[in-house]
């Protein structure tokens, strides 16, 4: 498979062939405007909408409830500021300490479990790869309300702990990386314990360090849904001060006398951090999305 | 805490390098234990926040649950109460509809935007990544947009756009007849171009020759696309499109921002109804006795799923 | 030489780490249980933005008088829920500050305690009506008042001057001028941009029946008839009640005259609306005034009593409770709310913030709200309006938000389909009465 989507086609010919030599060029002119125009709707329906929220959060004026901008009028930062008296820098620190504490432990974690299932054979393993890959089917839409009662009981209500801990355990990087790490030669390893290394050395020296891309891959995954992450926060995090991003975005849309640039203006900063680090890791994402097990 | 606890008791089993008897035993046993200790910290994790909030789901099924006056022990009635209950029912109606229309929109739309962006064209690269953008953004963010975008007065934007179009102003999120399949629309927008990026790498994958003889062999765009693309994607498609069904059963955020189940009920779902008998009706029993059953219902059909793929990848 | 291998350094430094990670978050948690021991009081008031400065003077009054240390929790999204949630996993606060209409929803969880009225200091300071805001159907009490309203309606005054019309005093004129306002342009801006009338038309917290409820009244109608021996029938398949519906259900599908995302709405969304213009008549409790006051329509709307439907010109009477939760710390709790309910306190709620009045009619009686807001002619019409027409919610009820939001449901949907209001009405009464009979107060 290849790497990446943006070095997809190679030679002259595209997969489908649409441009494939043509012996008509009247044909070819009629053809490329065609194509013109559906850009532009591509453009229209996708791009266009995400353009008017930006131009919104950053225009000055107050719009009307159910107003939305496609031409800015006046660049002004009075929205997001209005926002961050609202709580958006607080609710952005407390997503990034989650983030922080959240992907930390889901990529260890799933690494030392991927390395257990991917080089040791033991009795049970398929046993726990099953039980693992069940946990894909107990999202927290499903389990929400037992979940909240188990984070009571531990101690992990409003805290950073209770809107962290519970995303760790997540079976879409453990099942890449055991992928990952079933296809390094099994040689590599071999001659490393024959040199006395133990499970840990070789999982730490030879294993990991192959296991770069993958862990990367796995590291935008994790990123995104810990970032997204909405029914939790709502249950776990009850004073204000806990609020992450999500939830302060949807509660200024809860608030009196904010307009609808405010809103939009914390929606940005929602988005922003993911879509930087899709750009900065475009080719990691696109690699994991096409390796074969596709969104959690 | 527990997690970290299991770690240790490595670090005090004596180190070998083979040679004399002793260490090899010690070796064996601790090749033995090894593995789980490697997995330890996620089994931890996997077993206080997945397994024991299911177990406990499923006991809570069984009760009234009054936190502050001691559960009612009531047998099957919640479970019974569910298959009787006409607003569940509607719910898991829209639910349904909601999942196959918008993963299966998602896919028609993400397969258009595979055909029309595959190319290596640096202007077409760029605009492949401007359309993947919905795709990572946050699902919050996309609905506090669209919450804004179609706004079902006449000035609304899409209603402005519309309006000059020559179209009346639609209600959108704000009637019943179009509550639900607006929420679609905004699913699709985002899923998407996730899709498309599965596609594209799809499309790669075709075995170029066969495209080169069917172009000697006259066959026209259409054509390609029919007896060559379309079979060549439909293993990975159907796959894709039954797990995304089974995923989709789930929706939550979007509604829950966007409408909160309304207008008149219509866009209630099976997780928001969970919710709202849990938090709005504090009946925490009945809650969990839907959640079990959604869970029943995802186990058996993904497991069905992935019988069928076994006997597809077997023939 | 004994040297620590290198493969058990690395395991000490990671259970290490991952016991540091796990101590950090998990740290808050144990501050908290200290505290529900002694500490500071826990009070969870359902409010935003200037209304947490209020209640603030008010707490910062107590802790100076007392010496009580007072940590406030206040949020306006997700009140309730967050509260089920608290209660769910035995983590009440110690006093609660919401709707009078919760009482039956907390009581049937057994979340709050009963209160001995006889043995609150100052209790014979609060009017009669204030402390039936705190009672179950019993005649229990259950909480401590703290402020009361009556709904009254705002109306865009330089619309009204600009299409020559007058403030409206009856349904019919209510629906005149909503025509008016959506279809003549009042904000002369050439687009048709503007709406009649202003409705918090979603079912979250059973807005939409919260807003109906008032001309149900006004149409001589009644949610429940009482049936003797403290049980009730649903009373909605009257006439009084059909055409109550009926009304409603013109503005929104013959006239279109209410604001088109409305079904949708909460107060926010409302509130929102009237704000920039968008909606020209607004029926809601007094608070507004300093709400909308903080915007750009100050001075350009004016408040008015109720239009009169064709029984009567009832309006909806809301109050302000004072929980005591549950488990908590009910001596101190105790002494709050006897402090909320001073002259003292009652005048901080109402003017110490003027962008929030948290008192907004004073429950005690040696204090009067035209007098503290003087100058201001819109309290005293307000003072008028609660006391010659208020009229509270069935909130006696065993679980009165239970009802209401069932009636809510039935409403929205209702007026989303633009259906039949008698089919309606008749379907939601069956399913109220099957409500009362779960709730043990059904005739019959």
């Amino acid at each position: 498979m290849t790497s990446s989507v943006a070095g997809s086609a190679t030679g002259g010919a595209t997969a489908l062939g649409l441009r494939a030599p043509r012996r008509l060029t009247s044909h070819r002119g009629g053809r490329l405007l065609v194509r013109a125009v559906l850009f532009l709707v591509v453009i229209g329906i996708f791009v266009v909408p995400l353009w008017s929220m930006i131009v919104t959060a950053f225009s000055g004026g107050a719009p009307k409830l159910g107003q939305v901008f496609l031409w800015p009028h006046g660049l002004s930062a009075g929205n997001l500021t209005t926002a961050w008296r609202f709580g958006l820098g607080r609710g952005l620190v407390n997503s990034i300490v989650v983030e922080a504490i959240g992907l930390t432990l889901q990529v260890t974690v799933s690494a030392f479990a991927a390395y257990a299932l991917a080089r040791k054979r033991f009795r049970g393993a398929g046993l726990v790869m099953l039980a693992i890959l069940a946990t894909m089917m107990m999202p927290e839409e499903i389990i929400a309300i037992p979940l909240y009662l188990v984070l009571g009981k531990i101690s992990l209500l409003d805290n950073y702990g209770g809107l962290a801990l519970p995303l760790v355990g997540w079976a879409l990087p453990v099942y890449v990386l055991t992928g990952f790490m079933k296809r390094i030669p099994v040689e590599l390893e071999e001659a490393a314990r024959v040199d006395g290394a133990g499970d840990l050395r070789i999982f730490f020296q030879v294993i990991l360090p192959l296991c770069l891309p993958a862990l990367g891959t796995c590291a935008v995954f994790g990123f995104l849904m810990i970032w997204d992450q909405y029914l939790l926060p709502l249950l776990v995090a009850q004073s204000p001060k806990m609020s992450t991003l999500t939830l302060i975005v949807t509660s200024l849309q809860a608030s009196q006398e904010q307009g609808e640039g405010v809103r939009l203006a914390a929606a940005v900063v929602l988005m922003v951090p993911s879509v930087l680090v899709y750009l900065g890791l475009q080719r990691l994402f696109e690699r994991g999305l096409l390796s074969g097990s596709l969104k959690g | 805490m527990s997690v970290s606890t299991p770690s240790a008791p490595v670090a005090s089993v004596p180190r070998d390098r083979g040679g004399p008897p002793a260490a090899r035993r010690v070796r064996r046993v601790r090749s033995r234990f090894s593995p789980w200790l490697f997995l330890a910290p996620a089994l931890a994790f996997f077993a206080v926040f997945k397994f024991w909030p299911v177990i406990w789901g499923v006991y809570l099924s069984f009760f009234h649950v009054r936190p502050y006056l001691g559960n009612e022990w009531l047998g099957w009635a919640n479970f019974s109460r569910a298959f009787q209950d006409p607003d569940l029912r509607a719910a898991v109606g829209h639910t349904v509809l909601d999942a196959v229309v918008s993963v299966a929109g998602s896919m028609l739309v993400g397969f258009a935007l595979a055909l029309l962006l595959e190319s290596p064209a640096r202007h077409v690269r760029i605009l492949r990544t401007a359309v993947f953008l919905p795709a990572v953004t946050a699902m919050v963010a996309i609905a506090e947009l669209w919450g804004a975008l179609l706004f079902p007065g006449r000035y609304g934007a899409v209603n402005s756009f519309l309006g000059a179009l020559g179209l009346g102003a639609q209600p959108f999120l704000a009637s019943p007849h179009s509550s639900l399949w607006t929420v679609m629309l905004i699913q699709i927008w985002k899923a998407a171009p996730y899709d498309m990026v599965i596609f594209i790498a799809g499309l790669v994958g075709i075995d170029r020759q066969l495209y080169e003889s069917a172009n000697i062999d006259g066959a026209g765009a259409w054509q390609r696309l029919r007896h060559i693309t379309i079979p060549s994607l439909r293993p990975i498609t159907t796959i894709v499109l039954t797990l995304g069904i089974i995923r989709g059963l789930r929706v939550f955020t979007e509604i829950n921002v966007l409408t909160g189940g309304g207008p008149g009920g219509s866009t209630e779902t099976i997780v928001t109804t969970t919710f709202k008998a849990a938090t709005v009706a504090n009946d925490t029993g009945y809650a969990s006795a839907i959640s079990t059953l959604l869970l029943i219902a995802t186990i058996l059909l993904t497991s069905l799923t992935l019988w069928w793929r076994n006997r597809l990848e077997a023939s | 030489m004994v040297r620590v291998p290198w493969r058990d350094r690395v395991l000490v430094a990671s259970a290490a780490g991952m016991c540091a990670v796990l101590a950090i978050s998990g740290c808050g948690s144990s501050d908290k249980s200290k505290a529900e021991a002694t500490g500071p009081l826990n009070v969870w008031v359902r409010g935003a933005n200037d209304s947490i400065k209020a209640y603030q003077k008010v707490f910062d009054a107590f802790t100076a008088k007392t010496g009580i240390q007072i940590k406030p929790f206040m949020t306006l999204t997700d009140f309730e829920t967050k509260l089920s949630a608290a209660a769910t996993s035995h983590k009440l606060p110690d006093v609660v500050v919401d709707d009078a209409a919760q009482l039956g929803n907390f009581e049937t969880q057994g979340i709050i305690q009963p209160v001995d009225k006889s043995a609150v200091a100052g209790q014979d300071q609060l009017t009669d009506r204030a402390w039936d805001s705190a009672k179950d159907l019993t005649g229990k009490y259950y909480a401590v008042p703290f402020s009361a309203q009556a709904n009254i309606l705002l109306v865009r005054s330089d619309w009204l001057a600009k299409l020559k019309l007058q403030p409206p005093k009856t349904w019919q004129d209510v629906a005149t001028v909503a025509k008016a306002f959506t279809t003549q342009d009042p904000d002369g801006d050439g687009k048709a941009d503007t709406y009649g009338l202003d409705v918090p038309g979603s079912t979250t917290r059973g807005y939409i029946s919260w807003y109906w409820s008032s001309l149900l009244w006004e149409a001589g109608g009644s949610y429940f008839k009482p049936a003797g021996n403290g049980k009730f029938a649903a009373n909605l398949d009257t006439p009084q009640a059909t055409q109550s519906v009926q009304w409603f259900e013109d503005q929104f599908c013959t006239n279109k005259v209410v604001q088109p995302s409305a079904l949708n709405d909460t107060t926010t969304e409302a509130n929102k609306a009237f704000q920039t213009g968008v909606t020209g008549m607004y029926f809601t409790g007094p608070y507004a005034y300093a709400t909308m006051d903080a915007t750009a329509i100050k001075g350009k709307y004016v408040a008015v009593a109720p239009p009169a439907g064709p029984a009567n010109g009832q309006t909806l009477a809301e109050g302000t409770d004072i929980y005591l939760m549950a488990g908590g710390k009910t001596s101190e709790a105790k002494k709050l709310a006897e402090f909320m309910i001073t002259p003292e306190a009652q005048r901080l709620g109402m003017t110490a913030v003027p962008t929030a009045t948290i008192v907004r009619l004073p429950v005690n009686k040696t204090v009067d709200a035209a007098t503290e807001h003087q100058g201001d002619d819109r309290w005293k019409l307000a003072q008028q309006v609660y006391q010659s027409d208020g009229h509270y919610e069935d909130i006696n009820m065993p679980n009165w938000t239970a009802l209401r939001q069932a009636t809510s449901d039935g409403l929205n949907a209702l007026v989303a389909k633009c259906g039949d209001p008698a089919t309606a009405l008749h379907t939601l009464n069956d399913k109220l009465n099957s409500i009362l009979k779960t709730q043990g107060v059904a005739a019959g």
